[in-house]
């Protein structure tokens, strides 16, 4: 019997073999580009050495992850990826919405594609072309933002050479770039609500306003809600490219953030065994958000406490 | 039934829109006429709405320079080869585990989904490149990024959707294997997916500045985001002499080229992306639904 079904199994999959052809070259590539780097996290618990290499330097504990948390740049990188993540959140999180809101209050369906079409215009350009192009409106040599600071009687400010501009700059560009891309999702729940509900409340004498906060904000509430509860489980991710290319000498201790730290501070100085600690700690951290916003997500779904 | 109130939001929101539509496109605009002004004749603060002192020498430099052709190459190289590569292999996996009988699908499925919430971090994947020696390696910008999870589950999703399961029967009864029903049936029925997955992985390709920054350590076969970001980020000025050094210009629009170098690097983008956006709108849907 047993082994009947054994062979059942085995017809079975040489029946799907093409498919499994399909798959294998997927698989190696799995294996290789992600499996093995994870299998490479153990570099964490070891002092790597060029000849050594990953295998056979040796052990030495916990004593990259106590370096990195006793030394000089673990609160400022801890503070930097936190306050970052945070303003984008807190700040950020409301923009696309109200955008997709008025958006939608649009009757021309031609000028609504338009505006759509090029509100996602600066989602796909890269961070340094986007950086490039704020860094040009934003120069002390005759830059346009200036010309008009000094216009209004103010006086030229380097921006991106101020610390106290950074964190405000990291916001504001994020919202110019993804906006117009963060709310499709919006404009597609809002799409998807029952039009005779607006057209009942017009005949109820509902201003525009009022339908805005009683039937489309009701109406994407759940969009809303799940997905505020994965940008909560980003706090610990944040935007590389950007904070990268913004981090330059005279504001690096407020643009440094976890993942630039790995890159300028450890790759560049060859200390792999403590970036791959601090890469480690991230990735464990990042899971548990995840663990945790999958958690409050079901929870929402099931019990509908908002 | 336009009452007072209604006419004031939407003159109100006409203006946000417009606000909108200047933010988005004023920015791109004002570097397209800098790349067209040759800034050492004027002062740049009188460049406002059209070019002054009007040049192509940026353009002319950019593509007589071996440096930019080079990197120019790399990059429309890597877009070409990469974006095939990811769809063609990625629609393949998600077609096989679209096959609901297909055994051991769960198991598959749960090793894509892991390597979306967990990675090795950056040290390990560098240390991986550099001992498959895809360091200083053309291939070493396509095949990190030839896969993705997100790509095949947004696809699976595609194809169990909307292909019709009668359709795949009748193959099959007709005798057809599943690699002639992938090509003949499923690929043709999934052009707004492919397209969508074919323009982010395009976008990412011709965009992605970091893996040629990464492995290219010699400084040779970058790509132009990597040179761009070198340019306008990195070790400016040196490289924007060596450019003019090399260009035998007496005195160099350094500043005209770096602009140019900008409006060559988002000039593909300008010409696919509003094309498709109808197919990438539903393939954003179905991987939000997915999530």
């Amino acid at each position: 019997m047993k082994k009947t079904h054994k062979t059942n199994i085995l017809v079975q999959m040489w029946q799907q073999r093409y498919l499994y052809l399909f798959i294998l070259p997927g698989l190696i590539w799995f294996v290789i580009f992600c499996y093995i780097p994870m299998a490479g996290n153990i570099l964490a618990f070891k002092d790597f050495t060029i000849e050594g290499g990953l295998w056979n330097s040796p052990w030495v504990g916990l004593k990259n992850f106590k370096s990195f948390i006793s030394g000089y740049y673990f609160p400022i990188v801890m503070r930097n990826t936190i306050g970052i993540s945070l303003i984008k959140l807190v700040f950020g999180f409301p923009v696309p919405i109200i955008f997709a809101l008025l958006l939608n209050e649009i009757k021309s369906t031609l000028y609504k594609r338009t505006i759509q079409t090029i509100s996602y215009l600066p989602h796909f350009v890269s961070w340094v072309v986007a950086l490039g192009v704020w860094a040009k409106l934003l120069s002390v040599n005759g830059g346009l933002v200036n010309r008009i600071i000094e216009m209004l009687g103010g006086k030229a400010i380097n921006f991106l050479a101020e610390p106290e501009f950074i964190w405000p700059f990291a916001y504001f560009s994020e919202r110019w770039k993804e906006t117009g891309w963060d709310a499709i999702i919006y404009l597609a729940a809002l799409s998807s609500i029952d039009t005779s509900l607006y057209e009942a409340a017009m005949i109820d004498g509902a201003s525009k306003l009022q339908r805005i906060r009683y039937i489309s904000l009701p109406g994407i509430k759940d969009t809303i809600v799940i997905l505020l509860i994965f940008a909560a489980g980003g706090i610990f991710s944040s935007n590389f490219d950007q904070l990268y290319l913004l981090g330059t000498p005279p504001v690096i201790h407020v643009a440094e953030v976890i993942d630039t730290y790995v890159y300028r501070q450890t790759l560049q100085n060859m200390q792999y065994g403590l970036g791959t600690a601090v890469g480690l700690m991230r990735a464990v951290i990042n899971v548990l958000l995840i663990y945790a916003v999958n958690k409050l997500t079901k929870k929402y779904a099931e019990v509908g406490i908002f | 039934m336009v009452t007072g109130s209604e006419k004031k939001f939407d003159i109100f929101n006409n203006v946000i829109m417009f606000f909108v539509l200047l933010l988005c496109l004023y920015p791109f605009w004002y570097v397209f006429i800098l790349s067209l002004s040759d800034v050492n004749q004027v002062d740049t603060s009188k460049i406002w709405i059209v070019p002054k002192a009007f040049t192509l020498m940026g353009y002319k430099i950019f593509f007589s320079n071996p440096k930019f052709i080079d990197a120019l190459f790399v990059s429309v190289k890597r877009t070409v080869i990469g974006t095939l590569l990811s769809v063609l292999l990625n629609a393949m996996f998600a077609y096989a585990l679209s096959k609901k009988n297909l055994i051991g699908r769960k198991l598959i499925s749960m090793f894509l989904l892991i390597t979306m919430y967990f990675g090795g971090g950056l040290i390990p994947f560098f240390l991986l490149l550099k001992s498959l020696r895809l360091l200083n390696n053309f291939w070493g910008l396509v095949l990190p990024s030839l896969y993705g999870a997100w790509n095949i589950f947004v696809m699976r999703a595609y194809f169990t959707s909307s292909i019709p399961e009668s359709l795949i029967e009748s193959a099959v009864l007709d005798g057809a294997n599943d690699i002639t029903i992938f090509f003949e049936i499923v690929l043709p029925l999934s052009l707004p997916i492919l397209a969508t997955i074919a323009l982010f992985s395009a976008v990412g390709h011709w965009n992605d500045w970091f893996t040629g920054q990464l492995i290219m350590t010699l400084g040779q076969g970058i790509p132009l985001s990597t040179l761009l970001m070198r340019i306008l980020f990195g070790t400016q000025r040196m490289v924007a002499l060596q450019i003019s050094a090399s260009a035998k210009v007496n005195l160099p629009p350094s500043e005209t080229i770096k602009m140019a170098a900008v409006i060559v690097a988002m000039i593909p983008i300008l010409c696919v992306y509003p094309f498709l956006q109808k197919y990438f709108v539903k393939g954003i849907m179905i991987g939000a639904l997915k999530e």
